[in-house]
């Protein structure tokens, strides 16, 4: 075809062009969606399936192998736990008929069940189910994440008789009435299975595609009120950018871990909630200090007060961190709202002084960091350049997960840091971060507080919850001192919704819960 | 003087340097513009680890690439990533060169023997191997991070020069074997066997400065595949390291960004990528002409 033909002008080609210029503009600009409606017009439904894109779904569906967020989102609805938390976030009874009796000693702990309680294969929960539970996250061997905090404090478990269960301990471990809020409790038959799992929640397993997809479906006989809701989908959307499409899409109706930098863009949308909470994610440093140059006090003070934190907070965190202090976070007991040791600015001159106290001279040390964590890895860059001014050089060595591990373990680092989510497992308490820190534990390298072992041991022990977050306090401000635990910032748990959705429990949020079970959608 | 003899005296006053199309000059323009970024960006620019500005500025007079989204000034990353690519790709087909050459003129020496075979089935077992998936198997067993080899330390950088030298080997050293196999057939080959010239002296001295023509105009090629090699290796997690930047690492942490806006930050790496490889095909397939119309 000639360019200079009849039946192809000039004008008829740039009339071409336009149109597929046009249509192109209008294609990228119907991106925003508007499908949802004000949260006042509609009215919450029975009914429905709702559905959460997250990053992955585990591989394990059995919530006693891993106390990851992943496998603890998706298998919360199917099981229960002996105490649980109310509205007002009170612990209250749940599968347990009242608060256990401690004896005088405080070694053993007896736990009455709440009767007429069944899973959702219709066995009833007795105590034989929960003592299995107990003995099995109490056996150094058994492959769970659970062994952290039970396997050296529970001696024994037994059921003496069908409601009946009592816990032997091995020292007195009040912070046990604690755990066993989020001790989920599984029908014995499925302790060790691991793609599957069996509750007396309101929902149960249906379908499931490894890794990609879990689906939830109504408990008809749960023992409690019943769900509005008829399924629960899990979707696994790798790619953060996706899942906010998604989202806005309406293919998803929740979306969690919401990149922080996403926070502003999402709140412009009138059809999307985002909560932006303080819950147990913190973010861990971990100094080798049987060697240099971390074995000096003085240099770890230095670099604290040379960290970049509100350069951290803003541009890795979009503002949605807080600045960090001690190792403790807003959503953890032991927080210290008040505390000021270290500016969230490089404080250079104090840095300074500090390394000509230390008769440091020039420090150059390698950061170990993994490569899983895309904020973790932007904060190390960021914190890099603040210590630059202080005259401390810092090389970052950026590995993978499993390697990272590896390393940690056998102390084959300078520093290191990590993310830790501990709110599913651990709930408002700071066991699993202060742990590290004792002289005793295997993982410490060089750290030794007597003071912070008496306080720590002091805090695992008591029942009381007000002593043993008095307790945590002050070994918050003394690891703070000590600069051996120097979060930078204390990350928020970001999940964004649909408006056309029962707005998530704020309180159930602040615990790194996802209160999927308790949702309903509206029309 | 005779009218012939004034015309060739003429011609050889009067010869002209080949002419480029317009397709290699293109390609020119390219590879000269990506040289002078990656030679030239770096010297004029900031420091491409420090915080110039906000985050995901767009670009501007002070930033002219915009800035990223940790408040890095784009344009001293793009110079300081294309120089790194640059410095990888050529030391990658250098490294690979220095094994491949000399493997292709053995081989194709004995051409047809046992010590032929050898060399081009094992390099061709080699070549069986996709990059990437070697990149995977080599990366996952060394780390990606630096890496002490006895007294040695091996930064990513050393790790993706070598490893794209190892996967360049079969396609050098096949080159190199073709031309050498072509050049032993020729008369003065044998007639230096004949007058007792040592085997090495005829392959050192005689044979390679007639092979390497061939080869060199093929390692060229290759450096544009090297740099998007590289650039791949880095998108992948697997090359170059944060916080030192590279094309590919660069983009790999921009592709989230376009949703808020921030176009440059991908686009402008990605262009450079892509201009770049363009420029050097184009270039490749000029010379690749020029020289078949020399013969």
């Amino acid at each position: 075809m000639s360019l200079t033909s009849s039946s192809f002008s000039r004008r008829r080609f740039l009339a071409a062009i336009g149109l597929v210029g046009a249509g192109t503009a209008l294609a990228a600009c119907g991106g925003s969606d508007s499908s949802g409606g004000a949260a006042g017009n509609l009215t919450p439904q029975q009914g429905g399936n709702l559905l959460i894109g997250m990053p992955a779904v585990s591989d394990y569906l059995n919530p006693l192998v891993a106390t990851t967020s992943a496998v603890a989102w998706a298998s919360a609805p199917v099981v229960e736990s002996l105490y649980d938390y109310d509205e007002s976030m009170k612990s209250v009874p749940l599968l347990a008929a009242g608060e256990p009796e401690i004896s005088a000693d405080g070694l053993t702990w007896t736990i009455t069940l709440k009767e007429g309680v069944k899973f959702s294969n219709g066995d009833a929960l007795t105590a034989e189910h929960v003592a299995a539970v107990l003995k099995h996250v109490s056996n150094t061997k058994a492959y769970s994440d659970w062994t952290t905090y039970f396997a050296y404090s529970v001696a024994d478990a037994k059921a003496t008789d069908a409601l009946t269960v009592v816990i032997t301990l091995a020292a007195p471990y009040g912070i046990l009435r604690s755990l066993l809020n989020n001790l989920p409790i599984v029908h014995k038959d499925f302790i060790d299975k691991t793609d599957t799992t069996m509750g007396t929640g309101p929902f149960v397993v249906g379908s499931v595609a490894q890794g990609q997809k879990v689906e939830l479906t109504r408990n008809a006989g749960y023992h409690g009120e019943a769900p509005a809701l008829e399924k629960v989908t899990f979707t696994a959307i790798p790619d953060a950018a996706t899942r906010t499409v998604s989202l806005r899409s309406g293919e998803i109706h929740v979306m969690t871990d919401v990149p922080p930098d996403n926070v502003a863009l999402l709140k412009k949308e009138s059809a999307i909630n985002v909560h932006v909470v303080a819950a147990p994610i913190s973010i861990l440093s971990y100094f080798n200090a049987k060697k240099g140059p971390f074995d000096n006090v003085k240099v770890r003070q230095a670099l604290a007060h040379s960290m970049d934190r509100a350069g951290v907070n803003e541009v890795v965190y979009a503002g949605t961190a807080g600045i960090g202090q001690g190792p403790a976070g807003p959503a953890l007991e032991g927080h210290n709202p008040d505390a000021a040791l270290y500016s969230g600015t490089p404080d250079v001159d104090k840095a300074k002084a500090l390394l000509a106290e230390a008769g440091a001279g020039a420090v150059e040390f390698t950061l170990m960091v993994s490569s899983s964590s895309k904020e973790l890895t932007n904060a190390a860059q960021v914190l890099v350049e603040g210590w630059k001014q202080a005259g401390i050089t810092c090389k970052l060595d950026i590995i993978d997960g499993g390697t990272w591990i590896s390393r940690w373990m056998a102390g084959d680092y300078q520093m290191a840091m990590s993310s830790y989510s501990t709110g599913v497992s651990a709930g408002k308490t700071a066991f699993p971060l202060f742990s590290t820190y004792v002289s005793t534990n295997a993982m410490n390298y060089g750290y030794a507080n007597a003071e912070v072992d008496k306080l720590l041991g002091q805090a695992w022990a008591t029942s009381s919850d007000e002593e043993r977050t008095a307790a945590c306090k002050q070994a918050d401000a003394l690891l703070a001192a000590d600069a051996i635990a120097v979060p930078p910032v204390y990350p928020s748990l970001i999940i964004a919704q649909r408006t056309d959705v029962t707005a998530l429990d704020a309180g159930q949020l602040s615990l790194s819960r996802l209160p999927a079970a308790g949702a309903q959608l509206m029309a | 003087m005779s009218n012939a003899t004034a015309t060739v005296a003429t011609r050889r006053r009067t010869r002209r340097a080949p002419r480029l199309s317009p397709l290699g000059w293109t390609g020119l323009v390219f590879v000269l513009a990506f040289a002078l970024l990656a030679v030239v960006g770096p010297l004029i620019a900031v420091d491409p680890l420090a915080r110039t500005g906000g985050p995901l500025e767009a670009p501007s007079g002070a930033h002219w690439f915009g800035t990223d989204n940790l408040g890095r000034d784009l344009f001293a990353r793009t110079a300081d990533g294309a120089r790194l690519s640059l410095l990888v790709a050529i030391g990658s087909v250098l490294a690979g060169l220095l094994v491949a050459v000399p493997l292709g003129l053995l081989a194709g020496y004995h051409g047809g023997r046992w010590i032929d075979d050898a060399i081009m089935r094992t390099l061709e077992a080699l070549q069986a191997l996709p990059v990437f998936i070697l990149a995977l198997f080599i990366l996952g067993m060394l780390g990606n991070g630096e890496s002490q080899w006895g007294p040695v330390t091996v930064g990513p950088a050393a790790k993706v020069v070598l490893l794209l030298a190892l996967s360049f080997l079969p396609y050098f050293a096949r080159v190199a074997r073709a031309a050498t196999l072509v050049e032993v057939q020729e008369e003065y080959v044998n007639c230096l066997r004949v007058v007792g010239v040592p085997r090495w002296r005829i392959v050192t001295v005689e044979l390679l400065p007639n092979v390497l023509p061939p080869v060199l105009v093929q390692a060229f090629l290759w450096v544009g595949i090297a740099i998007f090699s590289e650039s791949a290796l880095s998108f992948l997690g697997l090359g170059i390291q944060p916080p030192d930047p590279s094309l590919g690492n660069i983009l790999s942490g921009a592709t989230s960004y376009l949703m808020l806006g921030a176009w440059w930050f991908s686009i402008i790496p990605g262009l450079v990528i892509l201009l770049v490889t363009i420029g050097i095909n184009l270039l490749g397939d000029e010379v690749d002409r020029l020289l078949g119309n020399g013969r």
